[in-house]
């Protein structure tokens, strides 16, 4: 520790820290540009320079380290007349355009201008003129305004792992630009519209719409996947403007993904239900919220009396809040059925009985920054959770090495030590190798047996391993065998397992009961329920859908489209009506999103996440708790009579505290039989969502939308098969499965392994795949 | 149908060139190859580099383009328009331009039928100006094809042009 003073005040600092530091943290301002507390140090704008005393020149705050006995002025006619003249030499070729600009109001120029520059310039000559370009569809350019602190360069390379930008040319000529014509390619690019202290990149969706000084601000979660991002919904007379990211250590740190922050574009669109709906003889028509519930709940009880409870299922979006999933859980209950569930994107639940009371992680995001191995296992974690790579490469930056074992050679913004890709049939049995565990087809190669216990021996080594899986491992054949193996395998190597669980509030929703083995807090049901993917496989006569778009959100969706059109009654609480939505629903129910109902998010920490409703419901929906808790009432379901959503948590969070259900898993080798699959000779289907068409509210964003670089209806082959199968790059295709046919254009990509045929969904062209054998045809 | 175009890899002697070149740096600081690299890859392709070699490059030394992009486009050395057969670099700083370089510009262009930073019509000329040579000593010089050119007059400038015009390179 070292002694200095700044301005008069005494203040202790370790020696090495940097003068703005521990200025910073004594509350002393002093005026900088190119510094950021996340970024590294580039000291080119000199805007901080200050007075200390015994040196001759001003010397730059961000980059001084402190020594014993500094004696600092921050505010000294010296540092004030240093800090005028850098200010005057920046806004040499700055427009000064700021009552156009959309950073006025909320820029650190401007306002550093006013506070440390002087009234006039003495510069007189023309100002430079640089053209803008377009990088994409988030973030507006206006290069003049830029003044080359590099602090989206360095955001590049050290956050977002991927070096978008960069300085062309030099001197007068001078650029900040990406290669070439590009875009920028980061699904973090949004970030850099905060950490830009000028006008030079700004939101394009958000560009000319308001003054950041007219909008009122509402901390928020964004609930489209399972980390929950805290936010600041800026809203102005019932609009929501634009999202920024709220500071919150524990979770998104300052940052925040695209898909958090543009996906509010599609809460006020075009699609949105105004008044519940139903289906006549005559066609469709509104009704009002009295008459809907009376009709609904009339319908529904005509319906459970003609084809029995056995005959209806409630199949619920993950992202909904946890209030919403309790009350859903109850309103099932009640109608005499366990056929509820949640977990639309599964297919292997012979699991379940063994599961914790729910899958939350038995790690937080300080344990991942802090490991020395990490073992990534089944996941594209930069598509499933963009903010975690964040820690994953402070993890690096700490030593860390980082393995990889997945279905696909996903592209990372980190880098990795060692990778593994096998067919997604052979990871079950490349798991159970690693794991030492015996009596396997052994049909992995020898290569890659030895590879896999090279990795295991590499973590072995380590001292904190962390192990993380999420999307291939849920919507795989054996999850089960599986979440067996990592079980093992984490406890081998005395590891923390990190689940990347599907959906915003799949915790909430296994702790609320939204499974059809168990209801709120883990209670075992006399006898089990359909699991989602088992209710459409069945044909049931009842589904109550809440918040999902089946032929969009399911893992096979046409399984459901399917059963949905056989049914006699489909009640669908949804924020968005579509024409797909009419040929299946009988009753639509018109439900607020996110950004306009209260309600708590359990992200995969177990952190409980409150929002609250940054605008009033639109036209007439009503939060989803309230429409469910009306429901319930008009069907007299005896304590639904709720006030208000806070009672609804109080009463949940009541149950969950009497709980005696162990959050441990009963899950290991002796508890559940191991299923191997060999690979067969057939196409093995691996599927995966577009990382910006998540749910109901991201694929209606039209900037995520344009970003959206896997949604394109295209099928992906390993060169070997396309050879096999003499096919083409860019080839017409047809899939063919049973009745349904599916055009598409082939891509014949190196990264996809042998015998797999890589698709996505969640988009129009795969909207009625189901579950069973695919073959291709030629056009 | 979509037809992908068939990606420049580079060379296998240039590949190992840069291999070479790389042993001198730490093994994590890859992008310090970059200049030699596209040196080599200039010199390799008629003396320019086209948008594909700067990608090249990059998946070479496993680095991202725009760090490619921002060496390119940095030195003047490195030419991302096509340039003639050979290249006449005059220089016109302090030193070259108290001794005539602006004149010599000008005698150049005029008896080239060009202006400084084009190519001859017939495609065998590039000229432009240099900042420093270097060779103040003898100014004003020049670089012809990288060989310096010192101590010049109109006669000894009219010279080597006319020499470069009839195909002999130096």
């Amino acid at each position: 520790m070292v002694k200095i003073v700044i301005d008069g005040h005494e203040l202790q600092a370790s020696a090495g820290d940097m003068i703005i530091e521990v200025a910073d943290a004594a509350d002393i301002y002093i005026p900088r540009f190119c510094y950021h507390k996340k970024l590294s140090i580039a000291a080119n704008c000199r805007m901080c320079l200050v007075d200390v005393a015994n040196n001759g020149k001003s010397l730059p705050a961000c980059a001084t380290p402190v020594v014993e006995g500094m004696q600092i002025s921050t505010k000294s006619a010296k540092a004030l007349y240093s800090q005028r003249s850098v200010m005057e030499f920046l806004l040499i070729n700055h427009p000064l355009d700021c009552p156009i600009c959309d950073q006025g109001g909320e820029c650190e120029l401007q306002d550093l201008s006013m506070g440390y520059g002087w009234d006039s310039s003495k510069f007189t000559e023309e100002k430079r003129v640089v053209a803008d370009y377009n990088i994409g569809p988030f973030i507006t350019t206006n290069m003049t305004r830029c003044i080359h602190c590099t602090r989206c360069i360095r955001f590049g390379k050290e956050i977002a792992g991927v070096q978008d930008l960069g300085l062309i040319n030099r001197g007068d000529d001078v650029e900040v630009r990406t290669y070439v014509d590009e875009t920028v390619k980061s699904n973090l690019s949004g970030n850099l519209i905060d950490i830009c202290p000028v006008g030079a990149l700004n939101s394009k969706p958000y560009a000319f719409q308001a003054r950041s000084w007219e909008l009122k601000s509402t901390a928020s979660i964004a609930p489209h996947d399972c980390l929950g991002a805290n936010i600041f919904l800026h809203t102005r007379e019932q609009k929501i403007f634009r999202v920024v990211s709220k500071d919150n250590q524990q979770v998104n740190d300052i940052w925040l993904s695209d898909r958090d922050r543009f996906s509010y574009l599609g809460i006020q669109h075009s699609e949105r239900l105004p008044k519940p709906y139903f289906k006549e003889s005559n066609g469709w028509i509104e009704k009002n919220w009295h008459d809907a519930l009376t009709l609904t709940s009339a319908k529904l009880k005509i319906n459970i009396d003609k084809y029995t409870p056995k005959q209806v299922a409630g199949i619920i979006s993950p992202n909904s809040t946890f209030e919403e999933l309790y009350l859903f859980n109850k309103l099932i209950r009640a109608l005499g059925t366990n056929n509820i569930d949640h977990r639309i994107r599964e297919q292997d639940f012979s699991d379940q009985e063994f599961q914790p009371l729910s899958p939350t992680s038995m790690m937080s995001a300080d344990d991942l920054q802090t490991s020395d191995g990490i073992l990534i296992v089944g996941s594209n974690i930069g598509v499933e959770q963009p903010l975690l790579t964040i820690d994953i490469k402070s993890a690096i930056g700490n030593g860390a090495k980082i393995y990889v074992i997945n279905p696909i050679d996903h592209k990372f913004n980190f880098d990795i030590a060692e990778k593994i890709i096998v067919n997604s049939a052979l990871l079950p049995q490349l798991l159970a190798v690693m794991g030492q565990y015996d009596g396997l087809p052994g049909e992995l190669a020898n290569s890659i047996v030895n590879e896999a216990r090279s990795i295991f021996a590499s973590l072995a080594n380590c001292k904190k391993v962390s192990i993380v899986t999420g999307a291939h491992l849920y919507q795989h054949k054996h999850a089960s065998t599986m979440r067996v193996l990592l079980i093992e395998l984490q406890k081998q190597l005395s590891a923390k397992l990190m689940y990347l669980t599907q959906g915003a509030n799949s915790t909430g929703a296994w702790l609320a009961g939204c499974i059809p083995h168990r209801t709120t807090a883990g209670e075992i049901v006399s006898s089990n329920g359909l699991s989602a993917l088992d209710s459409f496989k069945e044909n049931l006569q009842t589904y109550i859908l809440f918040g999902i778009e089946p032929e969009l959100d399911c893992l096979y969706p046409g399984n459901a489209m399917n059963a949905l059109k056989q049914a006699s009654l489909v009640i669908v609480c949804s924020p968005y009506i579509t024409e797909q939505m009419l040929g299946y629903a009988d009753i639509v129910l018109p439900i607020a999103t996110f950004a306009e109902t209260d309600g708590t998010y359990i992200n995969l920490f177990g952190s409980k996440q409150k929002t609250s409703p940054a605008i009033l419901p639109i036209y007439d929906c009503k939060p989803g708790w309230e429409v469910l808790r009306d429901l319930g009432n008009s069907l007299d379901i005896a304590g639904m009579e709720y006030q208000s959503n806070q009672e609804v948590y109080q009463e949940v969070t009541d149950v969950l505290q009497q709980t005696k259900y162990s959050n441990r898993s009963n899950l290991n080798k002796t508890t559940k039989s191991l299923k191997f699959v060999s690979q067969s000779a057939d196409l093995n289907l691996l599927l995966e969502w577009p990382e910006n068409s998540v749910d109901c509210i991201t694929r209606r964003s039209y900037a995520l939308q344009q970003a959206n670089t896997f949604s394109k209806p295209l099928a992906y082959i390993n060169p070997e098969d396309a050879d096999r199968l003499s096919l083409i790059d860019g080839e017409q295709i047809i899939l063919v499965q049973q009745v349904c046919e599916f055009p598409l254009t082939l891509s014949v990509e190196q990264y996809v392994p042998k015998n797999c045929l890589y698709i996505p969904l969640g988009i129009e062209a795969t909207s009625n795949l189901t579950e069973g054998k695919i073959e291709i045809k030629k056009c | 149908m979509i037809k992908k175009q068939k990606k420049y890899v580079l060379p296998e002697n240039l590949q190992n060139k840069i291999d070479e070149n790389l042993k001198k740096y730490p093994s994590d600081h890859r992008q310090s190859a970059i200049l030699y690299a596209l040196r080599l890859t200039q010199n390799d392709n008629g003396g320019w580099i086209r948008e594909q070699h700067m990608r090249a490059v990059a998946d070479y030394l496993k680095i991202d383009y725009i760090a490619v992009y921002e060496v390119a486009t940095f030195y003047s050395m490195l030419k991302l328009k096509p340039v003639g057969k050979s290249l006449v670099s005059v220089c016109d700083n302090i030193s070259c331009k108290l001794k005539g370089a602006d004149n010599l510009l000008s005698f150049i262009e005029e008896y080239l039928q060009i202006k400084t930073g084009e190519t001859t019509s017939d495609g065998l000329i590039t000229l432009e100006r240099a900042e420093c040579l270097g060779a103040c000593v003898n100014a004003p010089s020049m670089i012809v094809n990288d060989e310096y050119q010192e101590n010049l007059t109109k006669d000894k400038v009219q010279q080597i042009l006319d020499n470069l015009s009839n195909g002999d390179n130096h």
